[in-house]
Order: structure tokens, then sequence, then C-alpha cells
């Protein structure tokens, strides 16, 4: 079981908001406080009082903000720690993340990051890490090999999503990996299905169930009562709906499932009777 | 409709542009018609030889249009029809859409009035026993369809949230992003869990939040 990095990053950045909240009302005191100096400075009046006061809220104020910078800087530094790939296209590996957590969590001082140190320092945080790694090693034995492969994989889904400026970068480097795979080994077409389908599958974050309970949410909010059989008639419209946006638009979860049905129409699959679909569903598996 | 002959009506038309002094009179006697009617045939005669001559297909052209006018009309009638009568079919796909997509059944009857004839709308009631009936057809189709699922879920995403106190276990595989499982109580113990999860005997990879009772049940 791999812990999710979603609510890791979901309380970072709720704390880090929180600080720099504290931080703007501890400004916006130090100004007020400043103001008062001035004011009192043009009635001709002694300033001593308020501007040890004004002086403390800007001390204060400092040491606020720098402390909600080097926050930043840290959760900057947490973020590309987690991420799958290193800059250079290679798998990161438990001992190079656990070390750049660490140096990033000795930032985060006070007890209000508890949290976030207690999540970091969970040994299933880098769970899947691991795995990728342990299943890799077992799909290519040879290392150089795998780690070209891995490369190539990371530059082909970097192009996907790339910009055109960067896409024409991005076939070059892939080219090259190629070159350097096909070097390493003619038949590497084959290992490199066995990396992808490996490296497809690693998952950090909950965000998917998250997005779903969002959804569950709003529809919570409108009904009065969501039974079981009400959650099922949801569950079946979603399977069948064609997501729009994304790299799974145009088509529904079923189908990016790998499920052939005869309709991906939900309301005609939902009219068939479930002993009638499956028995077309054996003919349709039997005549493939 | 015609009801006078067409040789009665050009009698009539002759004896009032021939102009002979007292012919009117006579073809009254004859015919039975009253000199006013004769008058008046002999206008409209008149007036149709006038048009024949200014254009001789016009006539068709007017049949034509006539003929375009009635296909129009009976298309529109067709139409309306069908918007009239709504089939209940449709009514019933409405609504369990309307619900599946989050739409209270207050919220699907307004919008069905829309389009519906005054009073012709269905009642909250049957919107509710069209809701119920469709709910209970996916609960039956989903218990089919989950077990063709369970060979292609190999990852799972897992959570839980709560409806009125109540927990949802909540299991998305994703990378389609498919809802495998949204099981409503009894409650979010490592049991419950772990006999959700009895169900995905092909998952290799669970990926949660660091609930302890969930990990128990995945344990």
């Amino acid at each position: 079981m791999g812990l999710d990095v979603f609510h890791t990053q979901h309380e970072i950045q709720r704390v880090l908001h929180h600080k720099w909240r504290q931080a703007e009302r501890v400004l916006e005191a130090a100004a007020k406080a400043e103001s008062k100096v001035q004011h009192t400075k043009k009635g001709g009046y002694d300033t001593r009082g308020v501007a040890r006061q004004a002086w403390c809220a800007w001390r204060k104020a400092e040491r606020l903000f720098d402390e909600a910078v080097q926050a930043e800087a840290a959760t900057q530094q947490i973020g590309t720690a987690l991420v799958l790939f290193g800059p250079q296209g290679t798998l990161n590996d438990r001992q190079g993340v656990q070390g750049q957590l660490d140096d990033a969590m000795r930032l985060l001082a006070g007890p209000e990051w508890g949290k976030v140190r207690r999540l970091l320092c969970d040994q299933r945080t880098l769970h899947p890490l691991d795995w990728g790694h342990e299943q890799l090693a077992q799909a290519v034995a040879e290392p150089l090999l795998r780690e070209a492969l891995v490369r190539l994989w990371y530059f082909n889904d970097a192009t996907e999503d790339a910009s055109d400026q960067h896409r024409a970068r991005l076939a070059q480097l892939t080219l090259l990996e190629q070159v350097v795979c096909q070097r390493l080994c003619p038949e590497w077409q084959s290992a490199y299905a066995r990396v992808d389908a490996i490296l497809s599958r690693v998952v950090r974050a909950s965000s998917a169930v998250e997005c779903v309970n969002s959804v569950v949410r709003m529809h919570q909010a409108r009904h009065r009562h969501i039974s079981q059989d009400m959650l099922d008639l949801k569950r079946l419209y979603w399977h069948c709906r064609t997501l729009r946006h994304g790299k799974r638009r145009g088509a529904c979860p079923y189908e990016l499932l790998g499920l052939k049905f005869p309709t991906y129409d939900w309301w005609t699959l939902l009219q068939m009777d479930p002993k009638a679909l499956e028995q077309k569903l054996l003919t349709q598996q039997v005549r493939q | 409709m015609l009801r006078v002959a067409v040789d009665v009506w050009i009698g009539n038309a002759a004896s009032v542009l021939s102009g002979c002094w007292g012919a009117v009179t006579r073809r009254a006697h004859e015919t039975g018609y009253s000199r006013t009617s004769i008058y008046h045939h002999a206008q409209r005669v008149a007036h149709a030889v006038t048009n024949a001559q200014a254009g001789g297909g016009r006539y068709e052209a007017l049949w034509a249009e006539n003929e375009r006018l009635r296909a129009e009309n009976e298309a529109l009638w067709e139409a309306w029809v069908a918007v009239e009568q709504l089939p209940e079919a449709k009514q019933q796909a409405f609504a369990a859409t309307g619900s599946a997509m989050g739409l209270s059944l207050g919220q699907i009857i307004t919008l069905l009035a829309i389009f519906l004839p005054n009073g012709t709308g269905p009642s909250r009631a049957t919107v509710g026993r069209w809701v119920s009936q469709s709910s209970r057809q996916a609960r039956d189709l989903l218990a089919l369809l989950d077990q063709l699922c369970q060979r292609w879920v190999l990852v799972l995403c897992l959570d839980e949230i709560f409806l009125h106190r109540e927990p949802i276990l909540m299991a998305v595989e994703p990378h389609s992003m498919a809802w495998v499982a949204g099981q409503r109580g009894p409650d979010r113990s490592g049991e419950s869990w772990c006999k959700l999860l009895a169900h995905w005997s092909c998952v290799e990879r669970v990926i949660a939040d660091a609930g302890k009772e969930l990990e128990r049940g995945v344990k």
C-alpha cells in the first residue's frame, strides 16, 4: 500500500497559506504602528513609546515573512523531490528523494508542520518508487538498457503535453534514446512495452478518488437522500460518460478500462437485461 | 366548391355582357336566379377571363404553391404532435439521466414542465418511481459489469466520504477514472474495507491516505 502524496501536498499548501496570511496580518499591523509614529511626530508629542511598538512590530513581521519565504522554498523542494522522474528523465530512487526531503524538512520547524513531517517520514510515501524500481528490474535485467528505456518513456510521455516549441527538442532526445536502445539491444521494442506497462501504472496520488468524491459531494448537496441503488445509478452513468478534457478525452471510463460493450450509451445499456447482456458479451468474446 | 354549373355562369354573364334591353330580366325568369346574382356571375366570369389572358401559368403556380404549403403544414403538424406527446420512455430517460447527473426530483420536474404542455407533466411521485426503477436496474447491471471489470483493475485509489454521518467507501481506478466501488456503510472499519476489496482480486497496488482502518483492511 502506498501513501498518497495528494493529501501531503494539500497539507503543505494549507500550512503555507496560513503562514503567508499570518505574515501579511503582522505586516499590516506594523504599517499601522508606523503610521501612528508619524502621526504622533506630526502632533509634536514624544514618540518613544509608539516608536518602540512599531520597531517590535516590524521585527515580528520580518521574522514571519522570512519564515514564510523559507517555508515556500522548502515546499518547492519537497514538490520537486516527490516527482517521479528527475530532470534528466531518470526514475528517482528512495535514497536520493529521502535525502532531499530530509533537507527540506529541516527548514520546516514548528508544530504546525508536524503532520507534514510525519507524512514525509512515512515509509509508505515513497513506496511507489520502490515498486517501480522493483518491477523494472524484473522486466529488464540489463541496467543500462533499463535506464535508456526509462528515459525514452519519460521523453515520450513529456512530448504528449509539451508545447510545439519544446516538442521539437523532445523529439530529438527521443530519437537519440531510440538509437541508444537499438545499440544496447536490437529487440528493445518488446522491453520498452514492458517498461511502458509498468511506468504507466505507477500512481502516487489518490487525486482520482478525490475528484469523484467532489462530484458526489456536489450531488449530495442537492439530494435529500442517496440510497445504495442511487449510488449505483450514478456509478453506471459515470462509467458511460465520455470524458471531454485531459488525456482521457473522447472515451468513457469503461472504454479506457478496456471493456468492449455493444454500446456505451448509458440509457441503452441500462435497458438491457443483465443475462442477455452477459450472453451477448460471451458471444462477442468467442467471435473475437 | 362550385354550386352553379359552368354553362349557367357563362349564360348569365352573356345576358349581362350582350347589352340587350331586358336580357337580364328574361334570363332571371328562365334560370330562377335573381338579377343581382346574374350580375355577380357576370363579374366573376369577366374576372376569370381577364386573369386567364394576363398569364396562363398562374393557376399552375398557385397549385404548386398550394401543394408545397400543404406538405409543410403536414410536416409541422407531425413535429408538433411529436413534441406534444413526448413519449413516457423519453421522460423516464430524462428523469434517470438528470438524477444520475445530480439533479434533484424538484429540478427534474421543473425542467420537464418547460417543454411539456400545462398539466401534462409527471408528478413528483411518478418521477421518483422512475428514478427508483432505473436505480434498481443499475444495481442489477453493475453486479455483472463489476465482475467484468475485475481483471482490468490493477491499481485502486481508496478513500471515504460521509453522507449524513454514514461513510461511503470509495474506490477509483486512476488510469481510466472508473468508479469501481461506492459502498454506502455500514462503517469504515478494516473489515468493511477488506470485504469490499475482496471483490477486486487482481488489484496489485492501492493508494490511500493514512487512515488506520483503511490500512488494516488492505492488509
